[in-house]
């Protein structure tokens, strides 16, 4: 047969047999190099010789793969120059930028880290500078306790006084200029019953909102955090795992390191998911374990109604409850909008009613109006206030 | 300003441990046993060091390890769930035994293929029939017309050369005929020898038996590591570094021993568990080749059963080539 006759079978013979036969090539040399390996072994004795092993079966491997272009060209099928060296420059170009999106990959968990780190300081901060202005306000012995070096004057402390001063002053002034905003610390708001009492009020729950709101901001703070801590481990992990598996699946570098990015992409994608996930469950657990703690004491002081001396309805108010819990998961991702929402599980359902009608404008919770009447009725029979449910 | 006191102490202390394991061995050139020597007391005494410092890195390093190994398990799952329903028994896809024609899967040969279901020959061989039969057919249609065409022209003809031309073309049709009735011949002569070469290399191969030993000392390691995090892997590691103080590194020696690659993979899989970096960058690279020879050899059997249904298409395409 002249080739010249049948150029097309005969092209398409030697892409055959080097199709075939290449099975042939990495089986003689496999052959040789499991030989060479077993009379390293053999004569190693009792040295520890593994890693030698392991080293030459790699390059082994490495061979083998490389096989497949050395078997094309000893049957004459090459690629056209044009193409190889147009090729070559792109495998270089995708190798390089692999590389750099591996490097920013594997570090970028410690940047996020350090800037969540900065943003959970700069809230804190912000937080109890307005808890202190408020607590100097509304809550003197609160504040004095934190700094006893910056007293503020209390009830006790502006009663005193006002006591003092009518004793040495005569009472002239009838203990009304001073004593009057005894309870607030601050002089600012006049007495109880008046105009300046309900702005008192007003500005109270202003402040309280904007402290609850921060607290909200902490602890989404405090999550993306934890997140960022999981994630420094976990893109570094990931970097080393795909540079393993990507130096082993390709011969040259470039494109190793173009494998291994491929396959950092998605398990930088489900690296993130779940530590992100973990972070939010973390957060919500411990939210709910301060909320159980702080809600108990309300109880006890007598605060808040309780829904947990009759058994029957407190199966009802579980139910409830699981439907509020429902919302709660959904919103992990999104990370925990108001802490004073949180709802406890599988334990006696401890809801004041503020928390209720806070959690449900929140949450814009569908469908539970049922159990919502059941708390309204709860409420009434504890003798609650059901005004605002 | 502690921290960097620290990194500096670590630093000092492997650059010492380097100097006096290096000083106080020596490296031989050739593999004979009269140029080896047995572990000294310096070699366990620098196994001791290595231990430590493999304990600090463990305690350091384990987490980054293991969430690495974690991530390459995922990797190693992924390859034994694809493979293992067509490997013939479950097994894992191993270059020795895909280069060797153990795995049905991978073997392309379409004219006499593997009776067993994982063998997607088997399982498309009506299909690869029909399609070679059809293109048969088609190629014997081309040869049909292409001698009616030759015949008229070289009848009708009266130019000297032009009657050698179509003389030699005519000749050359007889070749595509023949070469037409022996392709099927000629493949399964190609996929026999390939098939002998293979055999012949894996028995000439049967007797050097490479052997990797998986210690217990890794595999409760590992274990320990999945239960109680770095803790249990450093503890276990610390007590395995003593039991080859005392017994010359024997301790850490003892375990099942599996032949082959798949001996190798396991062995460093098993010791990255246990926290090992090494083992851990070792095992990444050979699941990474495997993966490749995977594909590759995906790559043979679908270009294989490609090129052997379009072979009739290809002469007659050459007959139609030659200017009928």
């Amino acid at each position: 047969m002249n080739k010249g006759n049948f150029p097309l079978f005969s092209n398409w013979l030697k892409q055959f047999v080097s199709t075939v036969f290449l099975q042939s090539f990495h089986a003689v040399f496999l052959m040789f190099t499991m030989i060479m390996l077993s009379q390293i072994q053999g004569k190693s004795g009792s040295m520890k010789i593994d890693g030698v092993l392991a080293v030459v079966a790699i390059a082994c491997a490495m061979a083998l793969i490389k096989f497949e272009k050395m078997i094309k060209k000893l049957f004459g099928i090459e690629d056209s120059p044009v193409g190889n060296t147009a090729g070559a420059g792109a495998k270089m170009f995708m190798g390089a930028k692999s590389a750099i999106d591996l490097g920013k990959t594997a570090t970028s968990g410690f940047k996020k880290s350090r800037d969540a780190n900065k943003n959970l300081k700069d809230i804190q901060d912000k937080r109890r500078s307005k808890q202190d202005s408020y607590d100097r306000l509304f809550n003197p012995e609160e504040y004095n306790k934190r700094n006893p070096n910056k007293k503020v004057p209390t009830a006790a402390s502006a009663r005193a006084e006002s006591i003092y001063n009518s004793a040495t002053s005569g009472g002239t002034q009838g203990g009304g200029g001073v004593g009057q905003t005894a309870g607030q610390g601050g002089g600012e708001y006049g007495t109880p019953g008046s105009r300046s009492d309900f702005n008192r009020m007003l500005e109270q729950e202003r402040r309280k909102e904007e402290l609850d709101d921060l607290e909200g901001q902490e602890i989404k703070a405090r999550k993306a955090k934890r997140a960022a801590g999981i994630d420094k481990y976990l893109n570094a992990a990931g970097t080393l795992a795909s540079v393993s598996v990507g130096l082993g699946a390709a011969d040259e570098l470039s494109e190793s390191l173009t494998i291994s990015n491929l396959i950092n992409k998605p398990l930088d994608v489900i690296t993130d998911k779940y530590s992100n996930g973990v972070a939010g469950r973390e957060i919500y657990n411990e939210s709910k374990e301060k909320y159980i703690k702080e809600n108990d004491a309300l109880i006890a002081s007598g605060k808040a109604p309780k829904f947990v001396d009759d058994d029957g309805n407190r199966n009802e108010v579980e139910r409830a409850s699981k439907v509020l819990e429902k919302s709660i998961t959904s919103s992990i991702k999104d990370g925990l909008k108001d802490y004073g929402s949180t709802v406890v599980k599988n334990s006696p359902i401890k809801m004041t009613v503020d928390q209720v009608t806070k959690f449900q404008i929140n949450h814009e919770v569908k469908g539970n109006k049922k159990d919502l009447e059941k708390i309204r009725e709860l409420q009434k029979r504890q003798g609650g206030n059901v005004e605002n449910i | 300003m502690k921290k960097k006191l620290f990194k500096k102490l670590i630093y000092i202390t492997f650059i010492c441990f380097v100097i006096i394991f290096v000083s106080t061995n020596s490296v031989f050139a050739e593999l004979n046993p009269e140029n080896m020597h047995d572990n000294t007391i310096m070699d366990r005494i620098s196994g001791i060091i290595s231990t430590i410092l493999g304990i600090g890195m463990g305690a350091l390093g384990a987490p980054l390890i293991s969430l690495a190994f974690m991530l390459l398990m995922v990797i190693f799952s992924i390859m034994y769930f694809l493979f293992s329903p067509v490997s013939g028994g479950g097994a894992f896809p191993f270059p020795d035994q895909i280069i060797f024609n153990k795995l049905a899967f991978f073997d392309p040969n379409f004219l006499n293929p593997p009776a067993v279901d994982e063998s997607p020959v088997h399982i498309l061989q009506g299909v690869i029939s029909n399609m070679y039969y059809s293109f048969y057919l088609v190629a014997a249609a081309i040869f049909l017309i292409a001698i009616m065409v030759i015949s008229i022209k070289l009848a009708i003809s009266t130019i000297a050369s032009d009657k050698a031309q179509y003389k030699k073309a005519l000749t050359n049709w007889a070749f595509g005929l023949l070469l037409l009735f022996i392709l099927p011949f000629l493949m399964a002569g190609i996929f026999k020898l390939n098939e002998t070469i293979v055999n012949g290399a894996y028995k000439a191969m049967g007797s050097a038996d490479v052997k990797f030993t998986i210690s217990l000392a890794s595999i409760i390691g590992a274990g320990a590591g999945a239960v109680t995090g770095g803790v249990g892997t450093s503890i276990v590691k610390a007590v395995t570094g003593v039991l080859d103080f005392f017994t010359g590194g024997a301790a850490s020696e003892v375990g099942p021993d599996i032949p082959g690659y798949g001996g190798m993979i396991l062995k460093y899989m098993v010791d990255a568990a246990g926290g090992d970096l090494v083992g851990l960058i070792i095992s990444g690279i050979l699941l990474g080749q495997t993966a490749a020879l995977i594909f590759q050899y995906t790559k043979r059997l679908f270009y294989c059963i490609v090129l052997g249904m379009i072979a009739p298409l290809i002469i007659a395409a050459d007959i139609i080539k030659q200017g009928v």
